[in-house]
């Protein structure tokens, strides 16, 4: 006999809450197709508005051409060069971007794990993390080149600076976080202490340790463009340098829409990313909630 | 459409039904209880009680008398201050895998499905091999019968709260634990929800007659409920009377309003809790 039999009106009286999940998840599909096309739209159409209101001043010499260019030199400079330098300047950055990426999420996973189980250790070393993590990475950069050379090590190690951090406080902060409920839970079940750690510590970190990581990615990006400015062979940053030196303006603005949109690209990859790892379970997931 | 009581009900663990057997034992036995808060503050003063070995008994008491600080101390998860605990005839121990504790929240893990929520007390006492189909197919019982088929596989977020804490009842009853300890598990309910759940442990309760210690301060829940009822004092809390109550069972909740003795038994628990208060 189950309990809603002695309560039959229970069902039917909050439809809403007991859907089943399989036709909520139905209803949002169909829903969130809708709501994305539309708003794509409206953001193609602000994109549009933008640009054409810039080209229209350019035309009009409400705009300096010499200084701001026009959307329509800076598509032109794109088609001519895309394969030429955008390309493989673009894969030089990427490369870099992703060595430091993937260095800074094993080392700052693993060492925040490890300031967590050693707090001894964590607090000793607390005011050297502080000094590090709000030294202004940048700073750095003269110096990484000077010990790596303009090669792609200066670059991941610019980059590694910026993001090892971002990933080994938020995952710190995530295990540190835990809900004291579910300690409560784990020691009145008798959970070792590998089970704790491994079926509620980590899990209940993986939402802010994606947090780091998505934000580390970026700033990797930032750290190696940084350091491909200041002195490097190749790359998107170092393409920058080359053009604005010759007052290229359409060239400039053409390698800065690039990388906007490839910074757009990277977010989105990570959130979908995020989303299938974590299925529905976590708040940080693009799933709204119901 | 109603069914014979024992149809769909999963059938009692090994372990519960060997406690039935040692029936009339004292399980949980406190004496001399008392306890004193980090800040200095008394919470708990000599408290003194037993309950038996297949036994309902509730603790009702003013918020704050220290019910739940002596859930606590039997159940290992707050040290022992000073005089004598004894639970199935041992020192309380955090973890006994013969204690199944029930808290106020759901403490469901936000990661699991509500079937993988239900399985964890099991899983982490015997292991991920310990899950075996027939513990699966307990747990498919236990979560129809608490009203969630068709949410095993939804998760916590996608649940009211109700529907989580129900999630809750049935990971607690999934353990074989012959002694369970309950926190004011359906306090903060709408009404309907916990009438629901209280008809719903009544009839777990009365197909394995495990040892239950239940603390609230809903009397109502407590009478429906109880075998006994012990009245705490304000705080420092120590238990004040011992009530039994004396109905007969099965017990049906939505019958107990018509029930002379029950009002009798609401009157009288009311007069000492009361006094108790400051309103």
């Amino acid at each position: 006999m189950s309990m809603a039999d002695s309560s039959p009106a229970l069902a039917s009286r909050r439809p809403t809450r007991e859907e089943t999940p399989e036709v909520q998840a139905r209803n949002r599909r169909i829903g969130s197709l809708v709501a994305t096309a539309s708003l794509w739209g409206i953001r193609f159409l602000i994109f549009s508005v933008f640009a054409l209101a810039w080209w229209a001043a350019v035309e009009m010499k409400l705009l300096d051409r010499f200084f701001f260019s026009s959307p329509v030199d800076i598509a032109r400079f794109l088609v001519a060069q895309f394969v030429s330098e955008i390309i493989p300047n673009a894969l030089e950055t990427l490369l870099a971007m992703s060595i430091a990426f993937v260095l800074s999420g094993i080392a700052g996973v693993a060492i925040g794990l490890l300031l967590f189980e050693l707090p001894g250790l964590k607090r000793t070393i607390d005011p050297f993390l502080t000094a590090l993590n709000s030294m202004p990475r940048i700073a750095l950069a003269p110096i990484f080149i000077l010990w790596f050379g303009i090669g792609i090590a200066s670059k991941v190690a610019l980059a590694f600076s910026l993001g090892f951090f971002i990933v080994l406080l938020s995952t710190y902060a995530g295990i540190r976080n835990v809900d004291p409920i579910l300690i409560r839970l784990s020691r009145s079940l008798g959970c070792t202490s590998s089970q704790q750690f491994m079926k509620i510590m980590l899990p209940w970190a993986i939402p802010s340790v994606f947090a780091g990581l998505k934000l580390a990615l970026i700033y990797s990006f930032l750290g190696v463009v940084t350091s491909e400015m200041l002195a490097s062979k190749a790359g998107l940053g170092q393409l920058i340098m080359y053009y604005s030196g010759i007052l290229r303006m359409d060239a400039v603005l053409g390698i800065l829409f690039v990388m906007a949109v490839f910074a757009v690209l990277l977010t989105f990859v990570a959130d979908q990313v995020e989303a299938a790892l974590l299925g529905g379970w976590a708040e940080g997931s693009n799933q709204a909630k119901s | 459409m109603k069914r014979g009581l024992g149809a769909a009900m999963p059938q009692a663990a090994p372990s519960v039904a060997a406690a039935k057997a040692a029936s009339s034992q004292t399980e949980i036995n406190v004496s001399g209880l008392s306890h004193r808060f980090a800040g200095g503050l008394l919470a708990v003063r000599e408290a003194d009680f037993s309950v038996k070995a297949g036994e309902f008994v509730v603790i009702v008491g003013p918020s704050g008398c220290g019910k739940t600080t002596i859930l606590n101390i039997i159940a290992g998860l707050e040290a022992q201050q000073s005089g004598a605990v004894s639970v199935g005839g041992k020192p309380p121990q955090a973890g006994r895998s013969d204690i199944a504790y029930m808290f106020a929240q759901d403490a469901l893990l936000p990661w699991r499905t509500v079937m993988d929520n239900v399985l964890f007390g099991v899983e982490v006492r015997s292991g991920a091999r310990g899950i075996t189909a027939a513990i699966r197919e307990q747990a498919q019982q236990l979560i129809t019968m608490v009203g969630l088929s068709g949410f095993e596989n939804a998760y916590p977020r996608q649940l009211s709260h109700g529907m989580r804490q129900r999630a809750a009842l049935a990971r607690t009853f999934l353990m074989p634990s012959p002694i369970l300890l309950m926190d004011e598990p359906f306090g903060a309910l709408d009404a309907h929800t916990k009438l629901m759940l209280e008809q719903g442990l009544i009839r777990l309760w009365e197909r394995d007659k495990r040892t239950v210690l239940f603390i609230t301060h809903d009397l109502a829940e407590a009478i429906a409920l109880a075998d006994k009822i012990l009245v705490c004092t304000a705080r420092p809390g120590s238990i004040k009377c011992e009530i039994p109550i004396e109905m007969a069972r099965p017990r049906n909740i939505r019958d107990l309003q018509n029930d002379t003795q029950y009002h009798e038994y609401h009157r009288r628990i009311w007069r000492e809790l009361s006094a108790e208060m400051a309103v």
